[in-house]
């Protein structure tokens, strides 16, 4: 991973649900009531990378009768819950894993990473090896441009994440100039 | 840039056939250059002394040598090159045979699980030979493509049916032709870091949460 | 690091008065030095067959190949790069003698009127072609070498310049060669130049670093060690002898065990196999010439 990679940065923007352990002073901007506290328990929204680093480090336990509780707590949020992993492990290729989130890849190895979540890496496993077979297809069929849109390689190609989107755009170009020097010969 | 994107990671397929175009094939050419007797008395000042022809990147012996319908060993692009001159006819290998094609494609289809031992550099040499020695061919050229094309799909095919095997850790892949390898090295290597990531994100040593 | 016993043969072999010096030196001096170092050809015979021309371009070949493929910038293979710009230096203007000569051959031969004229013009000409397409390939090889080479100077730009301290093979002045060396340096302090007048000055001070790796993603890029790569297990050399690396499997295979150390795993790396692996496995191995990236 690249300090200038822009996929990552993108996919570190991804708001994700949280719950407050503490009321902090001066914070209701985050909630949308600028200049007010934000409450003990209230749920907010926040980008990731705001996310991690309040969810790992702790308010002080000196201040507290609470163990050190971290200034919140990161929730499940809805593209890891049971539902999305399920119709992950019944349907892999027919999801459309855009539309639940376009970094699903990169959001999922890191949740996996904040929570040692091996489950989620196995139905990430099953996933990718499946989907891949199909972008392969797609990636490795010529007509695909004579074709044109509409129809269901269409459709699939809608349903692809940004890493997928990368590995198809790679693999179909290495596919089509091998296929353009076959065929010239 | 120094070098384009596309060539990052990867070949071109016009360099895979560069570096093909540098194995040995056998000719029969059609002069000689062999020095002989004769030859030095008819130049007068025939430059016997020094080789005619002085290579870099290949065997330039067997060209100083080379006697009329006498084959001998030189690299691809040599003899294509004298091939296009009409200097010599090329050998086309043993396995660019319709026979042999058809033994390689039914080992193809009855072992799913591994590829035929076509030598790694077989489908650049057919095509070459295709459009630039067709008349040196075992068998009708159009016949011998429609094999290598059927042979060229079950392959493809039977790679796709093994991207089920892709994995974070190795994979093993004999056989497979240069060119294969190069059609197939930004899927392959794309899913295996990506897998390789997937798992390096979990660490054996700490407990689930 | 590993010394190639080629080249130390080449360069135990090479006329010592030869390019050492020219030919890294400012490129306009490099015709005129070079072109007073005509070798002889019967000279050139006494070269241990080890480094022929012809062995020589096969060891570019693999270089160029491994070069294109690894995530790392390789060791510039100095006494190898020396001697094939030499030779295409002398081939130049050996080409050049052959075609001055086939020019007085023809004109010569003018009166003659039969009708094998064209064909025996033909036949002259076939070795110049010939030396001319040798050339130019050749030629094509150390040039897509030597822009694959500049693109990685400049993609780690950064970790090139951290790069003395940290834990190289070989010093930075031998891991690029003299004209690298000085297209890096003042490449990369150009661009921190520019970073810094037209950005970081505006910046506060604890905002103006770009090598910064102590946060949790290194600032500086660093070659991608652990990327996957296809493998062709080469195994030594015959001349060279056998390498005690090599083990024996139940098999009769003789193979290279790797260790996959974030996976805990073991693998086998069969001679003759084609294997994809992380590069950090077969790092080694790529460095030694047992294993070739492809």
């Amino acid at each position: 991973m690249s300090y200038y990679d822009i996929d990552d940065i993108l996919a570190d923007a991804s708001k994700f649900p949280c719950r407050f352990n503490y009321d902090i002073p001066g914070l209701g901007y985050l909630e949308g009531n600028a200049g007010k506290e934000i409450r003990k328990n209230a749920k907010v929204e926040l980008p990731l990378w705001l996310a991690r680093i309040l969810a790992i480090v702790g308010g002080d336990a000196g201040l507290n009768d609470e163990d050190a509780l971290p200034f919140v707590e990161l929730m499940q949020p809805e593209m890891f819950s049971p539902k999305v992993l399920n119709a992950i492990k019944s349907g892999p290729v027919t999801l459309d894993v855009h539309s639940i989130n376009s970094h699903f890849y990169a959001l999922a190895i890191k949740w996996a990473t904040l929570f040692n979540d091996r489950d989620l890496i196995e139905v990430l496993n099953y996933m990718l090896l499946e989907r891949c077979q199909e972008i392969n297809n797609h990636a490795s069929s010529v007509q695909l441009e004579n074709v044109g849109r509409g129809g269901s390689q269409g459709t699939f190609m809608l349903t692809l994440d940004e890493f997928e989107k990368v590995l198809y755009k790679d693999s179909h170009e290495s596919c089509k100039d091998t296929k353009k020097w076959v065929i010239r010969k | 840039m120094s070098l384009p994107w596309k060539l990052r990671e990867t070949f071109s397929p016009e360099e895979i056939q560069f570096m093909v175009e540098n194995e040995p094939i056998k000719i029969f050419p059609r002069f000689t250059t062999k020095p002989s007797v004769r030859g030095a008395a008819r130049g007068g000042s025939a430059p016997s002394a020094q080789p005619r022809w002085k290579l870099l990147t290949a065997n330039d012996t067997p060209l100083n040598n080379l006697v009329a319908i006498q084959t001998t060993q030189v690299a691809l692009w040599i003899a294509l090159l004298l091939k296009q001159q009409g200097k010599c006819s090329i050998v086309a290998p043993e396995w660019l045979r319709l026979a042999q094609l058809q033994k390689h494609i039914d080992y193809e289809l009855k072992n799913t699980e591994r590829f035929s031992d076509l030598p790694w550099n077989w489908l650049v040499v057919a095509q070459l030979l295709f459009s630039k020695a067709a008349d040196d061919l075992h068998d009708p050229v159009h016949l011998l493509r429609g094999k290598v094309q059927d042979l060229r799909e079950i392959r493809l095919g039977k790679i796709g049916q093994g991207l089920k095997h892709l994995n974070e850790s190795h994979l093993q892949l004999d056989n497979l032709s240069l060119l294969e390898i190069n059609e197939l090295r930004p899927f392959v290597l794309g899913v295996m870091n990506k897998l390789k990531q997937v798992h390096g994100s979990v660490s054996e040593d700490q407990p689930d949460e | 690091m590993n010394i190639d016993i080629d080249d130390i043969l080449a360069d135990l072999d090479r006329d010592t008065t030869a390019v050492d010096s020219s030919l890294i030196t400012q490129g306009h001096n490099d015709t005129t030095v070079l072109g007073s170092d005509g070798i002889p050809l019967n000279k050139q015979r006494v070269v241990p067959a080890a480094i022929s021309p012809v062995s020589d371009f096969q060891t570019l070949m693999r270089f160029w190949r491994n070069e294109r493929m690894s995530p790392e910038l390789l060791p510039y293979p100095h006494l190898l790069m020396e001697r094939t710009l030499r030779r295409i230096q002398d081939q130049l203007e050996h080409i050049e003698c052959v075609s001055m000569g086939y020019l007085e051959e023809q004109s010569g031969s003018a009166e003659n009127t039969s009708e094998s004229v064209g064909s025996t013009a033909l036949l002259n000409k076939l070795p110049l072609l010939c030396m001319e397409a040798d050339l130019e390939r050749l030629k094509f090889v150390v040039r897509s070498l030597l822009r694959c080479r500049l693109a990685k100077i400049d993609k780690y730009s950064l970790y090139l310049r951290q790069f003395d301290s940290e834990h190289g093979v070989v010093p930075i002045s031998e891991l690029l060669s003299r004209q690298e060396l000085e297209y890096h340096e003042r490449h990369s302090a150009m661009l921190l130049k520019l970073l810094n007048n037209s950005i970081l000055r505006h910046m506060p001070p604890e905002a103006q670093a770009v090598d910064d790796n102590d946060g949790s993603v290194k600032m500086v890029d660093e070659p991608e060690w652990d990327r996957f790569v296809f493998v062709y297990v080469n195994g030594p050399d015959t001349k060279q002898g056998v390498d005690p690396r090599l083990q024996v499997n139940e098999l009769g295979q003789q193979f290279y065990p790797v260790s996959i150390q974030e996976l805990h795993e073991e693998a086998e790396l069969a001679l003759g196999g084609i294997y994809v692996m992380r590069y950090n496995v077969v790092r080694e191995l790529v460095l030694d010439d047992m294993v070739q990236l492809i």
